[in-house]
């Protein structure tokens, strides 16, 4: 084996979530994913979406704070996924990384909108705390995968370096932003970063 | 090229964190596929953040696939 085969076609993980115990039997690497999704293929894209789309819902709630916009916003990006899927470039990163900075790209969109600077202009806290409890209370999708475990293993990570983390991974800020926003020195952001990637490493490998 | 040097530098995290640039990024790659213990490394920092990202998966309405898929036959069969 080449040592370029190593890193471009030989990829440790076949699954986007490896340590989570699947609910769903059907599996299928992301390269063969990709390609099925490429030739149109409506099981390829059920296979996508059940793999994917609860990590990303739960990031963009994240990220938006209110469910019904996660919904659409999820919606937004999967069509966008399907419409750019020739746009995946393997070399660049993992299938999972690519559709994460669709759909954040999708909620920094919304988040930046006049629509969105409105709602908040006229929702009061109270109001908008009890909205997003109403709309929190949907059915359950019955394919959803286990994550608990996963879930057990990220909050093993300490909360200082899981800031910083969220800050560059989740929100997509830079180390300067990350820096302003969290009231960090610059070398502490990048130190964090670093070290706390590195912990992940390590709680997920064991 | 020392890979241990190279991995204690901390850029394979930048990398996987999206903070390099694209010239900074195009020369990690490169060197991982010269050095294989690199790429997996690389590879196995990737993973533990796409496992942080599963932790966050929420449960969503099971409607929205069926939606998302109308949309997606819609433009399939409009060539849009």
């Amino acid at each position: 084996m080449t040592a370029a085969n190593v890193f471009t076609t030989q990829p440790l993980h076949l699954s986007p979530f490896i340590t989570q115990k699947r609910v769903t039997a059907t599996f299928v690497d992301s390269a063969t994913l990709v390609q099925m999704i490429k030739s149109g293929n409506e099981k390829g894209f059920h296979l996508l979406y059940d793999n994917y789309s609860g990590a990303l819902f739960g990031i963009l709630k994240k990220l938006v704070h209110r469910t019904d916009v996660a919904e659409d916003l999820l919606q937004d990006a999967f069509v966008k996924i399907w419409k750019n899927i020739d746009g995946f470039d393997p070399m660049r990163g993992s299938l999972f990384t690519w559709m994460l900075q669709i759909a954040r790209n999708q909620a920094i969109d919304y988040l930046r909108s006049s629509c969105y600077r409105q709602q908040m202009s006229h929702i009061d806290n109270e109001a908008y705390a009890h909205h997003v409890d109403q709309l929190s209370n949907t059915d359950a999708n019955i394919c959803i995968v286990e994550s608990k475990e996963l879930k057990n293993k990220a909050n093993q990570l300490d909360s200082k370096y899981a800031a910083v983390i969220d800050m560059i991974f989740i929100y997509g800020c830079t180390h300067e932003q990350t820096s302003r926003l969290l009231n960090l020195p610059l070398g502490t952001v990048k130190s964090r970063a670093r070290k706390g990637l590195s912990l992940l490493k390590n709680i997920f490998s064991q | 090229m020392n890979t241990e040097d190279y991995i204690s530098s901390g850029i394979l995290q930048d990398y996987c964190l999206g903070l390099l640039t694209n010239i900074e990024e195009g020369k990690v790659e490169k060197i991982c596929n010269e050095f294989p213990e690199l790429g997996k490394e690389l590879q196995l920092l990737r993973l533990a953040l796409e496992n942080y990202a599963g932790a966050m998966t929420e449960e969503r309405k099971a409607v929205l696939y069926q939606d998302i898929w109308k949309i997606i036959k819609t433009i399939k069969k409009n060539n849009i």
